[in-house]
């Protein structure tokens, strides 16, 4: 039986995925800084320093007007904090609608995302679970096909965190809710927009963590191969 | 010179003249419809651009949001005001007579 080399992942995935992640970091590290302008949060449709917050984040601020339990100002960084997070989120926004046509039209997420009906009966998910957090080392199958919990958590990040933090997002912009009002409406606010947009970050991160470490855990190096140049070392039969 | 055939090399460079004189096209349809925005250069230009072309797109004939008149602010929030400087404290103090 001869050796097949196929590709771990396909071209299109690994390209989406790289360019996601460089996106993804320049969100995060952007918005981190639009966050240190106004370090509170709130609920509704209006907050602002004379209306009490639903809670603070124990930081400087970049803004004199905003009280926190410092003496000092941090610099204002709100103008390329901004023009680079709206930059970033054309390139993640654009990056995954194309990762995610191609994936629904060409059977990537049906065939390597969709988990087996079989593999999400309760014992078998809490089996998989109990293995996770053994920080037990997968098998050699599995560096060829994700495993359930995997396969969750991949699908709960492309089909629900991320577009609810697109919407969230867009939901902060005046432009975009006069022209769908409903998009704020339906989330009870803009300060309700932003406060959710605040929470589904510190979810994508909670992931990007995981996902570091499990990829640790699993063999960074072959991991890392497959998902640069496609090829993991184990062909699938030997000769 | 197998990988490479000149039925590839013409394909590839078809596809490339298309998808050039797409984009070159694309830049004047944009211009003439008042697409791109002033600030379209520099690092930030792309990001600016799709972000003022899709707004303009977007936002043909929407009516700006409304607001019931039970949401009117008790406490009017004023934006941030630049500390006064010593000169127009002096005018204040004198009524602005020597203004």
């Amino acid at each position: 039986m001869a050796v097949t080399p196929h590709l771990r992942h396909s071209g299109l995935v690994r390209v989406t995925h790289w360019l996601i992640t460089f996106a993804f970091l320049t969100l995060l590290v952007s918005g981190l800084e639009i966050v240190v302008s106004h370090p509170r949060f709130y609920w509704g449709e209006t907050g602002n320093v004379n209306t009490p917050p639903l809670f603070k984040i124990p930081i400087a601020s970049s803004r004199a007007m905003v009280p926190t339990a410092y003496s000092y100002v941090l610099p204002d960084q709100n103008g390329w904090s901004r023009y680079l997070h709206f930059q970033s989120a054309w390139v993640l926004v654009l990056t995954g609608f194309l990762y995610g046509a191609a994936g629904l039209l060409n059977g990537h997420f049906r065939r390597n995302l969709l988990p087996a009906p079989s593999d999400v009966s309760p014992k078998r998910l809490a089996l998989s679970i109990v293995q996770h957090l053994r920080f037990k080392r997968p098998s050699a199958e599995e560096a060829w096909s994700y495993n359930v919990l995997q396969r969750l958590a991949y699908l709960l990040v492309i089909f629900a965190l991320f577009p609810m933090i697109i919407w969230t997002g867009l939901a902060m912009s005046p432009s975009f809710v006069s022209a769908v009002p409903d998009a704020v409406n339906v989330l009870g606010g803009q300060q309700s927009a932003r406060t959710l947009h605040f929470f589904l970050t510190g979810a994508l991160v909670l992931f990007l963590l995981v996902h570091v470490f499990m990829v640790f855990l699993a063999g960074f190096r072959s991991r890392m191969r497959a998902m640069i140049a496609g090829r993991a070392v184990e062909p699938l039969e030997r000769v | 010179m197998s990988k490479l055939s000149r039925r590839k090399l013409i394909t590839a460079g078809l596809t490339v003249t298309a998808g050039a004189s797409g984009l070159v096209l694309a830049a004047k349809l944009a211009k003439r419809y008042g697409l791109i925005p002033p600030d379209s250069r520099g690092i930030y230009g792309p990001g600016e651009t799709l972000t003022y072309a899709a707004q303009r797109l977007l936002t043909r004939h929407s009516l700006a949001r409304e607001f019931s008149r039970s949401q009117i602010s008790k406490d009017p929030f004023a934006n941030e005001v630049a500390p006064l400087s010593e000169e127009f404290k002096r005018f204040q103090q004198g009524a602005f007579a020597d203004w």
